[in-house]
């Protein structure tokens, strides 16, 4: 039992060390890397958000004059 | 388990496409089942009138749901189908080789079979809680049907996704109900962006209107800079002496279905900590006004905002060590449950004519030197991203800070696929490469 708990904590440490190699490896963005996901997931962004604003907000508006006494909506 | 294969048969099922679907019909499909995800989030449920009470914000972001219209559940029942398939399958409580593909179908089959069941299971769940507040047994049948129903058309919606359109629909519905959640929510007729500039005009500028706008802009910066981070096994060509390539894998590697199967799994708790409260066995916590006050419901609802941190510290630090051990054992499960681990990849590599450099060309030599980065970028990522995750939601965002963390992966990685379409239709050739490298 004692040397299995050794053993355990012996793979442990190893495994800490490489986590410790895999983070010095890692490759950080350039500036332009950085701008260039920023831009495109920002338009994809803009992309949903608006097909979505276009269809809620007049969907809203009419159910608004519909049935004015109904629960507020988010 | 083969038992089931008989009913599974009988689950209607989207067709597999019988030839490879251009770009522009992809596209087009993806386009269609946005649209009509966005008007069902549109259409009430017939309710009687009945009040709903706004005590389930919890369960809105993750499952891409809309409190009383016909996406009441989200996508809620699929994701807790696919927690348990993983569940029973990581933990090797159902033994199943899943790189023989009739395996790899059975799973599947099991998993729909499971989202369907989940969604009654859900519906009842909901109005047990008391989403609806009190109702007559047939008012409540009836809106256990509808909301059943409506979870039930998103999972042949996410299937045509899978199937015809780019990416997951189940990351598509995160994404757009999140993205629509920041418009709305900033430049709605009611936005924050209105608000904040009418108290500027009237000379009290309110801090509390733009905080939440700057949060998501704080987020979004963050994120998509963990998206940017990388590791680089450097790769030498094995035919071509002197060719040297470098193979780069991304350090959120797991990517994001451990943060979306944790935090679903986090809102199932308060999901059924509220139903089990509601029939007098508080054994996950007790509830004031639809939020839990005390027990491991509390301790793992999510804190939103800076000022619930201060509140309550305690509360905020055993939610994010909940968070981010939730998303490693997700994560290491996922890694093998989806062919991303060494051995797969190994082969992958191998087959693109490439092997690491310095070492002889052969699948072997690859794993071995695989299995030395991806065992700890699985775990030190799947961590990453529950951190992440939790500091998004402490620095809080229209949408929940795990939602705009979620929804920029996701939106990160359509573009990566439209991109591999779109080469893919011009070059086949170049595709190949292409496919392989940024898998």
């Amino acid at each position: 039992m004692n040397i299995d708990f050794n053993q355990k904590i012996e793979q442990l440490k190893e495994f800490i060390e490489e986590c410790r190699r895999v983070w010095l490896v890692l490759k950080k963005p350039t500036k332009d890397e950085y701008l260039a996901v920023a831009k495109v997931t920002a338009l994809g962004i803009s992309l949903l958000g608006i097909v979505g604003y276009i269809i809620h907000v007049p969907a809203t508006y009419i159910k608004g004059i519909l049935k004015p006494p109904a629960t507020p909506r988010v | 388990m083969r038992k089931l294969i008989p009913i599974l048969e009988k689950i209607p099922e989207v067709e597999l496409p019988v030839k490879e679907i251009p770009f522009k019909e992809k596209l087009k499909w993806t386009g269609i089942v946005l649209v009509l995800y966005f008007i069902m989030g549109c259409i009430d449920i017939y309710t009687a009138g009945a009040q709903i009470p706004a005590i389930f914000e919890f369960w809105q972001t993750i499952t891409a749901s809309k409190m009383g219209t016909l996406i009441t559940l989200g996508i809620g029942p699929i994701v807790t189908a696919g927690i348990i398939m993983q569940l029973l399958v990581g933990a090797r409580i159902i033994q199943m080789d899943l790189s023989i593909p009739e395996n790899r179908a059975l799973f599947q089959g099991c998993q729909k079979l499971l989202s369907i069941i989940m969604c009654f299971v859900e519906a009842v769940l909901f109005v047990g809680a008391g989403a609806f507040g009190a109702l007559t047994p047939l008012l409540a049948f009836l809106i256990v049907i509808q909301i059943a129903l409506g979870s039930i058309i998103l999972i042949y919606l996410d299937e045509i996704v899978s199937k015809y359109g780019i990416g997951s629909g189940i990351g598509l519905f995160i994404a757009a109900g999140v993205s629509q959640t920041i418009f709305v929510g900033a430049l709605g007729p009611e936005g924050y962006l209105w608000k904040f500039f009418s108290s500027l005009i009237q000379g009290m500028p309110n801090i509390e209107y733009i905080a939440p706008i700057i949060g998501t802009i704080i987020v979004f910066l963050m994120v998509v800079y963990a998206e940017c981070l990388r590791v680089e096994i450097p790769l030498a060509h094995g035919r071509i002496k002197g060719a040297v390539g470098k193979y780069p894998i991304k350090f959120v590697y797991v990517s994001n279905i451990p943060v979306i199967l944790s935090a679903a799994l986090f809102a199932n708790i308060q999901l059924w900590g509220l139903a089990l409260y509601k029939l007098g066995i508080p054994i996950l916590g007790h509830y004031e006004g639809g939020r839990a006050v005390d027990g491991i419901a509390y301790y793992l609802s999510t804190p939103y905002g800076l000022s619930s941190v201060i509140s309550d510290p305690l509360h905020a630090i055993i939610y994010m060590i909940a968070m981010i051990i939730c998303c490693i054992i997700f994560g290491i499960f996922w890694v093998e449950t989806t062919g991303l681990d060494p051995k797969t990849m190994a082969k992958r590599i191998g087959s693109l004519n490439m092997a690491i450099k310095g070492f002889r060309k052969s699948e072997k030599a690859i794993e071995q030197r695989l299995k030395r980065y991806i065992p700890p970028l699985t775990v030190m990522s799947s961590a990453f991203v529950g951190f992440l995750a939790s500091i998004a939601d402490f620095i809080g965002a229209l949408g929940g800070g795990t939602g705009v963390l979620l929804t920029v992966s996701i939106v990160y990685r359509m573009y990566e696929q439209l991109l591999r379409d779109k080469v893919s239709e011009l070059h086949p050739a170049i595709a190949k490469l292409l496919n392989n490298k940024l898998k």
